[in-house]
């Protein structure tokens, strides 16, 4: 009791709650309030590491699955901007047609107006092409009779709707069926654009789910330190102190979980790398599978961020809320 | 320093706890509010610092009429006084320095600041020594004086106690008071509410005798 018969300071009216300050020392109080709420805030999460870690990883796969969809389509763009898609139509001729007759309908197909350009290729001229592809060769061998039929490659004239000009050529006395050469080509983009939209749904989910994750963990917190609250509002915390550590929880948990998502993307590329060069080498592509590029990265973390901070800011607000009515 | 006109307060479940309390307190003073318990003592108190507010009649601290208080000017409020609890509501998990600190923290004060009043609020109750100890290695009487270190940090014109002593053995009690006494001879309007008669009476200072919500008695020992 050395300071018990000692004269306290004389109290100041208003001291602490309506002291005029100068800019840079409200800035540095708000530094200083800030940098507590950090730190206090991760020395919690230290202090719970189980609860801690199962947050974490459970919020980093709800980013992982996004990221890991965006990184093939981003994947899948870049193997489609490298293909030269076939943009002409295929008209199979019926296996009784004569080689005169083929010829005579090539001519006469390249007076039509809606076509371009034609080219004739005869059933040997096939097989020849055929044989050169792995493991066909062998198969034809086999064979006595060349299967395959006479064929004519043809481009459609700019401006001609090549669904109409099917349509006129699949009518030919002369043609067995035409297939539509650009379609794989359209096919593959119309499935990227449908992985494109699913993608967005599975962030749109995944992203409630990363929230709703963080929020239920920041929930638990608060209703666990409903005392030191009640004590802090009692000396005058401003809802925004109150709030503030829990805020910068969820920011780590946003920011760890997004690492951790970052790095497993770029493992499971590094791990899945040599097997799709691999793939891309037996059919001659130069095609390499990509990891996450600069801009997908800093928008993971940024999404874990808001994120952990959206879904903190919301449990502590619905907590704090309910403790009020509650009385 | 604080004006009661007429103050009626009820809880959501109809109990009217204050019925038309009105009274004055100069600033500087040393009051007692004391009555048996339900008698209203910590709903009194609850009003002054707005964490009730009354259902009739104005709360006045420092010329500010409580009950019109909006939400976002309570806590600005709040940091004008000192609360000290019965329970001592301490955080178990900081030290005595932490805790004592909060009011510094929560008002914006820098760290080197926050560490010379915290010692000094430490000394001033005989704890400067332990403030890197925390809260449950001391036993309640100590506990309680690291509740008032914490209530007098910021130097508030104003310390409200809800039956302070409620816990403590005579001795310890009375040295709480003397505490409250010497704060008071620096300028602090000290409230203390508590129902130990023989405790106000060696005191010798003013107390508000509530019953059932009424006040039906104003003593003063000089009158």
């Amino acid at each position: 009791m050395s300071g018990r018969d000692a004269v306290p300071p004389k109290p100041v009216p208003g001291d602490s709650a309506s002291r005029d300050v100068a800019p840079g020392f409200r800035l540095a109080t708000w530094r200083d309030q800030h940098l507590y709420a950090a730190f206090a805030s991760l020395g919690r999460l230290a202090r719970t590491p189980a609860a801690s870690v199962m947050t974490l990883l459970m919020m980093a796969l709800a980013l992982l699955l996004p990221l890991a969809l965006a990184v093939l389509l981003a994947n899948l763009a870049r193997f489609g901007d490298g293909v030269a898609w076939p943009r002409g139509l295929s008209v199979f001729l019926k296996p009784d047609t004569t080689a005169v007759q083929a010829d005579a309908l090539a001519r006469r197909l390249r007076d039509e107006p809606g076509v371009a350009a034609v080219d004739l290729r005869t059933p040997d001229e096939a097989r020849a092409q055929m044989s050169r592809l792995p493991g066909f060769g062998a198969a034809l061998a086999l064979l006595e009779d060349n299967p395959l039929p006479a064929v004519l490659a043809i481009e459609a004239a700019a401006g001609t709707d090549p669904a109409a000009l099917a349509q006129t050529l699949g009518a030919l006395a002369e043609a067995e069926f035409v297939a539509r050469d650009e379609q794989l080509g359209t096919r593959f983009h119309a499935a990227t654009a449908l992985l494109r939209r699913l993608t967005e749904v599975a962030m749109g989910v995944f992203a409630l789910l990363a929230a709703l994750t963080v929020g239920n963990t920041v929930r638990l917190d608060v209703a666990a330190r409903r005392e030191e609250i009640l004590v802090l509002e009692t000396v005058g915390a401003e809802p925004a102190f109150v709030r503030r550590p829990f805020l910068y929880a969820g920011l780590w948990f946003g920011l760890a979980s997004a690492l951790l998502a970052v790095a497993a993307a770029y493992a499971t590329c590094a791990w899945l790398s040599p097997s799709v060069a691999a793939l891309a080498d037996s059919y001659g592509s130069a095609f390499r599978l990509v990891p996450p590029g600069p801009l997908l990265v800093l928008g993971t973390l940024a999404s874990g961020i808001v994120l952990g901070w959206i879904g903190a800011r919301l449990a502590v607000a619905w907590v704090l809320n309910r403790a009020r009515r509650r009385g | 320093m604080i004006r009661f006109d007429s103050v009626t307060h009820r809880y959501p479940n109809g109990h009217e706890a204050l019925s038309g309390v009105g009274f004055e307190i100069a600033a500087g003073e040393m009051v007692f509010v004391t009555g048996h318990s339900g008698a209203g003592k910590s709903s009194l108190l609850k009003l002054i610092a707005a964490i009730e507010r009354p259902a009739r009649g104005a709360v006045v601290v420092a010329g500010q009429n409580v009950a019109q208080l909006k939400p976002r000017q309570v806590p600005r409020h709040r940091r004008g006084l000192g609360l000290v609890y019965q329970d001592h509501r301490l955080l178990m998990d900081r030290s005595l320095a932490d805790n004592v600190a909060l009011p510094l923290l929560v008002a914006g004060y820098r760290r080197e600041e926050t560490g010379k009043r915290v010692l000094a609020a430490l000394d001033q109750v005989g704890l400067a020594e332990r403030a890197r100890v925390r809260p449950d290695e001391l036993s309640g009487g100590e506990q309680q004086r690291v509740g008032i270190a914490r209530a007098i940090v910021a130097r508030p014109p104003l310390l409200l106690a809800d039956e302070p002593t409620g816990n403590l053995d005579p001795a310890l009690a009375q040295e709480i008071m003397t505490l409250f006494a010497t704060l008071q001879q620096t300028g602090v309007t000290v409230l203390v509410a508590s129902h130990d008669l023989r405790l106000i009476q060696r005191m010798r200072k003013r107390a508000l005798v509530l019953e059932r919500g009424r006040l039906i008695d104003d003593f003063r020992p000089d009158a």
